[in-house]
């Protein structure tokens, strides 16, 4: 019987939490998702969406793991019954999918940080041919390697030794960057007019029903609620450890980051492009990368006549974004790993299975960027039915019964109100239907043969990928049982 | 009204963002606090 570790202390607990939720997506996708959806009037219902989804779901998640001592397909057998471990499978399976490719994504920032530490990013004539050549090299599958390599080096040493850690000292650091490159993006000459076009808002986007749809979309990927992640972490916090402050810290601190994000692309943008600024934030470029692989490096490298200078803030804006992939990867390892290891299988061995897995499964995504967004939009997608699946366990347990017996119970800081059973009984399962309905409609209109599941973002791959997954683990529900209820 | 907008919609977004974040690290440094000195 492996003795359990936990996290040592609260800032320890809150400091890894909030390496699950910023990501890349916070740097990434945030500010182009800003930029196509009118500005501030997006902020407006990202905001909403804030209270309504995340938060709810981070506090249901750090509720769940607390108190099942296990990860997704244990915690779901312990809350929802032996007849839905299936759901909890699909949570664990759906962000296991992602750490395939994720990996590869990490291992993209590691390159371009390697790049800019060595020159050759910053001296390049042609940022988009220096990405379409390390694309279509053997490289992006070696940098896959380093970052799973480092990531399983990371679990492997424990959590409070390895995860609690590396989490305090990257995303620590994480925020000093963010704030130095925040005060150099605004003081630009400028910076202004980035800052208004991202605060203004304009009636007729307001109005938009998709400008809801992509706020909701966009809190569901990038806070990390309803991954399965939080509930693995949770899994080590102390039986005397808060679970509501300590989710809202995580999903504002989170929206903070992105925030700052924002602010700090929108200023650079507005300051140094040329042509329309808006078109090159919103542009997406091969494998949405257009904005922070290729028109990013080329700012900066323009930021001011002193090479040392843009040598400089480009190390730290690579830095910072392979921190914030690197401390998301971490946390999809330690789930994979602690999936597996529930089975009784011993965590280190299960470590390795997971390390060399996902090397060899995110080899494809590595060689070829069109699988690579094809299972960016499978699993992506997936996740908005794993936020349903939490909040049906908690509707399973009973929402009252659970809010106060696993939410407001022992080690909580302050009470929850009945709130909490109306947003996770009602608004979570109607913003999931919602949203799972729209993005499959809008994929049956942008493509003529939808129903082809070989396209890469199409109806038909979706629901093909999902339903291969969804019978295979339904099939083996009573298998999951079994381990669970033997114990 | 139209200059001032974008300068009011940033008091709001980044007040309720940051500013829930500060309020509920704060929160929970004053808990941090009282669960060491009821350990004292």
């Amino acid at each position: 019987m492996e003795k359990q570790d936990f996290f040592t202390s609260r800032w320890g607990l809150i400091l890894s939490a909030l390496g699950i939720s910023i990501g890349t997506g916070n740097i990434w996708r945030f500010s182009r998702i800003v930029a196509q959806n009118g500005g501030g009037s997006f902020l407006i219902p990202w905001v909403i969406f804030l209270f309504i989804w995340s938060v709810p779901l981070i506090i249901t998640e750090f509720a769940l793991g607390k108190n099942s001592r296990k990860g997704p397909i244990g915690s779901f057998i312990k809350t929802a019954g032996s007849k839905y471990g299936w759901m909890g499978g699909w949570v664990a399976f759906v962000s296991t999918a992602i750490m395939f490719y994720y990996a590869v994504i990490t291992g993209w920032c590691f390159y371009y940080l390697f790049s800019t530490l060595s020159g050759s990013l910053l001296t390049t004539p042609d940022h988009l041919l220096f990405w379409n050549q390390f694309s279509s090299s053997s490289l992006p599958v070696i940098f896959n390697f380093i970052a799973l390599a480092i990531a399983a080096v990371v679990v492997f040493r424990g959590v409070s030794k390895g995860i609690e850690k590396v989490n305090k000292v990257l995303i620590s650091f994480l925020f000093i960057i963010i704030i130095i490159l925040l005060v150099r993006a605004v003081s630009l000459p400028g910076a202004i007019e980035g800052l208004k076009y991202f605060f203004t808002p304009k009636a007729e986007y307001l109005l938009d029903y998709k400008v809801w749809l992509n706020a909701l979309t966009q809190n569901a990927w990038d806070t990390g609620a309803g991954w399965g992640l939080i509930m693995t972490y949770a899994v080590y916090m102390k039986k005397d450890e808060d679970v509501s402050i300590n989710a809202a810290i995580m999903g504002f601190g989170n929206n903070s980051v992105s925030l700052m994000a924002g602010m700090i692309i929108f200023s650079t943008v507005f300051a140094l492009g040329s042509g329309d600024p808006l078109s090159q934030i919103s542009q997406s470029g091969p494998a949405n990368t257009g904005l922070t692989l290729i028109y990013l490096p080329k700012l900066f490298s323009t930021l001011s006549d002193s090479y040392s200078v843009n040598y400089f803030f480009t190390t730290i804006f690579f830095l910072a974004l392979s921190f914030a992939a690197l401390t998301s990867l971490i946390s999809m390892v330690e789930l994979a790993s602690k999936s597996i290891s529930d089975f009784g299988i011993n965590k280190k061995k299960a470590i390795i299975i997971v390390a060399l897995i996902g090397f060899a499964f995110g080899i494809p995504s590595a060689l070829n960027i069109r699988f690579l967004l094809n299972q960016d939009w499978v699993w992506g997608m997936a996740l908005i039915l794993s936020g349903a699946f939490i909040s049906f366990a908690v509707i399973k347990y009973g929402a009252n019964k659970f809010r106060i017996e696993l939410i407001n119970g022992e080690g909580s800081d302050i009470k929850i109100g009945k709130w909490y059973n109306f947003i996770i009984k009602y608004l979570i399962p109607v913003q999931a239907i919602v949203l799972i309905i729209w993005w499959l409609s809008s994929s049956i209109s942008w493509d003529k043969e939808f129903l082809n599941p070989f396209h890469s973002e199409n109806f038909a791959t979706c629901v093909f990928q999902w339903a291969i997954v969804l019978v295979s683990l339904f099939l083996l529900n009573k298998k999951l049982n079994k381990t669970f209820i033997n114990e | 009204m139209n200059n001032y907008l974008p300068i009011i919609v940033a008091i709001v977004i980044v007040g309720i963002v940051w500013g829930g974040f500060i309020f509920f690290v704060s929160t929970a440094i004053k808990f941090e606090k009282g669960k060491k000195s009821k350990n004292v």
